[in-house]
């Protein structure tokens, strides 16, 4: 039994809020979810739209859109990052809200779903612009950001940076630090030791976990990586230094391959020095479709969504697929790697990391404390160790798609607390 | 480890009005008994225990479960493989033989 085959749905499925409805209806309709509680989950609890102008380098006024989207807060605070990009639109920060729902409920951090964005391209602005775009929407927000209320990430197009702008401006209005109020800051400012890697570690932990449970192990493994920014160079490095073979990366120019093994290290120098893992030193080109068609234990995907999909499916040689990013098998590719007996975990479990820490380092800050990086490392293994567990048991043990037993716990989780806390008034 | 029992109504499913199954489930090393009970609005879940009999209401069988096994230590990740097991028999019928336990945690 697949995700897929419980998503017939009438939701359209070229957007992103498509797929997340779908994906939704099909979870709820085999967990038998009563009418309320599905007519609860299945749209946004809070939305808001911003518009804002700005003073450019040039002396024009440029009036921004902004968004931010809390999904669901029956077990928590809202968690969620905030993207700049070009393509941002109310649907897809809907989108990405809901799956953050799902995602901190199956790693049963005590966080709702939330997402926001700002329609931007970061790259076409200077320093002080961005500085200047930060700071206006991290004030349009302000009373309904917060600590308790809502804490922001960094995602697409921002960074720790970013966070530090937001985090002062809240600050600013507050009249004190409210460090708690974002995550992913530097750590001179709050941040978490680990925080950089948490994903592409969260993604070498849970590799490890399934090739254990497929009798192999990570040491002396081959894998190849699909993207190599901060998610996908973080993964192949710790990969790298637990013993595996990098057979293969791919980035958004190009690719290398050396069977005998690449330094992620050395890739990474390359990158920062041209751009691209193109034409490395002892090494032979390779595109996405023949990395993805590669001979290997384990496929990392840390690039783009879709990228295997029902056309693709049948060329995977691997054993274990990581989906480091959001989206990158489609559903309809997912029962073609079920029945070939190919072993995906699911994203929102897969780079579940990076919010894990998250946690943490709000947890921290509520503190005023900070933990040591091989605390968070260990914790870190708990919690996903635990995610990967319950899943792994009801996939294998029902035959469940693992991304519907991923789903499941995640939805159900959700439905339970929202139960619990009942209706107001 | 686990046991089955037939339907406690064998007619049940002919009125079409309610549906219940026995099964035998264990966590932390206790074995229970667990009966579910499907009505055309959802599923009632009870576990026999000393103190008496625990009690779950939900639409979801899953919800309904996790409730009943709540007072003996157990929750929605021990109501998950109890209740998909029962998903694999056809109609969800009483006659499955694939009956799970409640793994200990």
């Amino acid at each position: 039994m697949t995700l897929a085959q419980h998503n017939r749905r009438s939701a359209p499925r070229e957007s992103a809020l498509g797929s997340a409805l779908a994906q939704f209806d099909g979870v709820a309709d085999y967990l038998e979810l009563d009418p309320g509680t599905r007519a609860i989950l299945r749209v946004p609890k809070r939305e808001l739209t911003v518009r804002f102008p700005m003073k450019m380098d040039d002396g024009r006024v440029e009036v921004f859109t902004g968004y931010r989207v809390q999904h669901n807060l029956a077990r928590g605070p809202a968690k969620g990052g905030i993207r700049f990009h070009p393509a941002t639109d109310l649907d897809e920060v809907r989108a990405l809200a809901m799956w953050m729902t799902w995602k901190c409920a199956l790693v049963n951090v005590p966080f709702g779903g939330a997402k926001g964005g700002v329609t931007v391209d970061p790259s076409r602005l200077s320093r002080r612009e961005l500085e200047g775009v930060t700071r206006r929407f991290a004030a349009e927000l302000q009373g309904v950001i917060g600590p308790d209320t809502d804490i922001p990430a960094p995602d697409m197009g921002t960074n720790a940076q970013t966070m530090a702008w937001m985090m002062d401006t809240i600050s600013m209005h507050a009249g004190y630090t409210v460090p708690g109020v974002v995550t992913g800051k530097p750590v001179v400012l709050g941040g978490s030791a680990g925080r950089a890697d948490a994903t592409g570690l969260g993604i070498t932990m849970t590799v490890e976990r399934a090739l254990d449970q497929l009798g192999s192990r990570l040491d002396g493994a081959r894998v190849a990586v699909q993207g190599f920014g901060n998610v996908g160079e973080a993964a192949a490095r710790l990969m790298h230094e637990r013993g595996a073979t990098i057979i293969a990366v791919t980035d958004v120019y190009g690719g290398v391959t050396n069977p005998r093994g690449l330094d992620p290290v050395a890739l990474k120098s390359r990158v920062n020095a041209t751009g691209s893992v193109r034409g490395a030193p002892d090494t032979e080109p390779i595109d996405n479709a023949a990395l993805i068609a590669i001979d290997c234990d384990v496929l990392v995907l840390a690039a783009l969504e879709g990228q295997i999909t029902e056309e693709n499916a049948a060329n995977v040689r691997a054993r274990v697929i990581a989906e480091g990013a959001n989206g990158p098998v489609t559903p309809d590719a997912d029962p073609i790697l079920h029945d070939r007996g190919i072993v995906s975990i699911p994203d929102i479990l897969c780079n579940a990391g990076g919010v894990v820490v998250s946690y943490f380092e709000w947890v921290q800050n509520l503190q005023s404390y900070s933990w040591p990086a091989t605390e968070v490392a260990s914790r870190l293994e708990d919690v996903l160790g635990r995610a990967f567990d319950e899943v792994w048991d009801l996939h294998t043990d029902r035959g469940i798609d693992s991304r519907l037993a991923a789903h499941t716990i995640a939805v159900a989780r959700v439905a339970e607390a929202q139960q619990l806390r009942g209706l107001y008034p | 480890m686990t046991a089955s029992a037939p339907d406690l109504q064998p007619n049940a499913s002919a009125s079409g009005q309610w549906r219940a199954q026995e099964h035998r489930v264990e966590l932390r090393g206790a074995t229970y008994r667990l009966r579910l009970v499907r009505f055309p609005a959802g599923w009632l879940a009870s576990v026999d225990t000393v103190e008496g009999p625990t009690l779950g209401c939900d639409a979801s069988p899953y919800l309904a479960v996790s409730r009943a096994v709540e007072p003996i230590g157990g929750g929605l990740i021990d109501a998950m493989p109890i209740v998909a097991a029962l998903r694999r028999s056809p109609q969800m019928s009483a006659t499955s033989s694939a009956v799970p336990s409640l793994k200990h945690r």
